[in-house]
């Protein structure tokens, strides 16, 4: 039996196992009752935003108009990370409650300090995000968690991080965030990914092991 | 009928009336549609468990998923046909529930018992034309007539095989199908009762039997009920998640195909279908 095939078998033998498919319908409940929670949380942020401050990087860069990138590449980038999981299914369970506590953690961050819309920003509104919320970028971190996730898989890793360096150029060309935004979010993400591997023990320790086996 | 499933059936039927009388329609339906996504999705995960999930049931699954699916895009661009859809869904429900209310009970079946659940059917068939059509023609009661008249045969025939099945299981048969003839035809004649309280209520009881049918099997096995009510739990949580998720997203995504009434009813019309048992017949 070749490699390939070894492989299939075993992404096929967790999908079908009982006790893995039990757990994800919980996980999956988690990240989206994140997700609800957030979804009032950016419009609460957005409704209470004060006056835009001052931006060391905003004030220098010109602002270009990054709404494909914001909006319809990020939705492309989910559905591929959504594809590298299905293929990756013993990463799943810690991947959505990582993420279900990232966003969680966010939701309450974007709500202690109600920072105003950066000078000339144009906000885009949808069920994920209103605007308002700032701090700290979700784009970069989502990209920087998934980073932090498929670490042991160099491709995977490299991937990610120039995702998130480049969705925190885009959000600063942008103009969606500012600067403390974005470079706040990956020491930010880092401790929300150190404190799921405690709160997850157990799927930490199924995605240290089956990372190290798929590098 | 013993102390159990007099005290099993009394839970079901509390638990679904009360339910149904403290909402309104449209909150009976999408928690139909919520419990009966569980429902689904636990009765697959248990017949995968069970190592009947083989290749002719992904074939039977996948084939009659096309048809289903044909037809609740059909339904779902030509929305006046959505009444029929709700009838022919909630009749062939009728042929479910009754036969696995005898399954649950753990009778003996024989071949003319499909004139029990047909004496059902024709019975819900008249109440749900007369909620759903607003049709009060004398078709109605030559429904009920023919309901009666089949009952009247299928207890003939029961008669035959008491002695086979014993006093207890024969009585509940007959009483469970006379039920099956009186409730439909007595609610024709009560029209502030909505066809969805109707469906919700046999829905509704529906789940709850096979919910502790399956805790009372596992009530002495510690790892196989911890399994079955966590999983229990999981899935609702997520349904429910998914659920608000669909409304504050103004019902616009994916889940359309999983909490829209039109689909739920295909989701059903599979369920039916792929739970048919052959050694009910």
């Amino acid at each position: 039996m070749t490699t390939n095939n070894i492989h299939f078998k075993k992404i096929l033998t967790t999908w079908t196992d009982p006790t893995f498919i039990s757990k994800l319908f919980f996980s999956f409940g988690f990240f989206t009752l994140s997700l609800i929670i957030n979804y009032y949380a950016v419009r609460y942020a957005t409704v209470n935003a004060g006056e835009p401050i001052g931006d060391l990087i905003l004030n220098i860069l010109p602002k270009i108009d990054t709404t494909f990138i914001h909006e319809k590449l990020a939705s492309i980038l989910q559905t591929i990370t959504a594809l590298i999981l299905v293929c990756n299914p013993k990463l799943i369970n810690f991947t959505l409650r990582a993420v279900g506590v990232l966003v969680l953690t966010r939701a309450v961050f974007i709500n202690l300090t109600f920072l105003g819309l950066p000078q000339d920003s144009v906000p885009l509104q949808s069920f994920y995000t209103y605007g308002g919320d700032l701090f700290f970028s979700g784009h970069v971190a989502l990209a920087f968690m998934i980073a932090l996730i498929f670490w042991n898989i160099p491709k995977i890793k490299y991937l990610y991080l120039i995702i998130s360096l480049g969705m925190g150029i885009e959000v600063l060309v942008g103009h969606y965030h500012y600067s403390i935004d974005v470079f706040a979010a990956p020491f930010i993400t880092y401790g929300i990914f150190i404190l799921s591997k405690k709160l997850f023990k157990e799927d930490a320790y199924a995605l240290e092991k089956d990372t190290r086996e798929l590098r | 009928m013993t102390i159990q499933t007099i005290f099993d059936v009394c839970v079901s039927v509390t638990l679904s009336l009360l339910l149904v009388a403290i909402f309104n329609d449209d909150q009976i339906l999408n928690l139909l549609i919520i419990l009966g996504q569980g429902h689904f999705l636990i009765s697959y995960l248990y017949t995968h468990k069970a190592g009947k999930m083989n290749s002719l049931f992904r074939k039977k699954f996948f084939g009659l998923g096309f048809i289903v699916l044909g037809i609740c895009l059909y339904v779902f661009k030509h929305q006046e046909h959505l009444n029929l859809l709700a009838f022919f869904t909630g009749v062939l429900f009728i042929f479910h529930y009754y036969n696995d209310e005898l399954k649950i009970q753990g009778i003996k079946r024989y071949r003319f018992f499909v004139l029990g659940s047909l004496a059902s059917m024709l019975a819900f068939s008249g109440v749900y034309a007369n909620k759903l059509f607003n049709f009060s023609s004398p078709l109605l009661y030559i429904l009920s007539i023919a309901s009666l008249l089949v009952f009247f045969y299928f207890s003939y025939l029961a008669v035959g095989i008491r002695k086979n099945i014993g006093n207890n299981a024969f009585v509940y048969v007959l009483f469970f199908t006379f039920l099956n003839w009186a409730i439909p035809t007595l609610l024709i004649s009560i029209p502030s009762v909505s066809v969805y309280q109707i469906f919700g209520f046999i829905i509704l009881f529906h789940y709850f039997r096979w919910y502790i049918y399956y805790a009372n099997i596992f009530k002495d096995t510690r790892e196989p009920l911890y399994f079955y009510l966590k999983t229990i739990f999981n899935i609702h949580f997520l349904l429910i998640a998914l659920y608000v998720q669909h409304v504050l997203m103004k019902y616009s995504t994916y889940l359309v195909f999983i909490f829209n009434p039109i689909f739920f009813y295909g989701w059903t019309i599979m369920h039916i279908l792929l739970s048919v048992r052959k050694n009910d017949y």
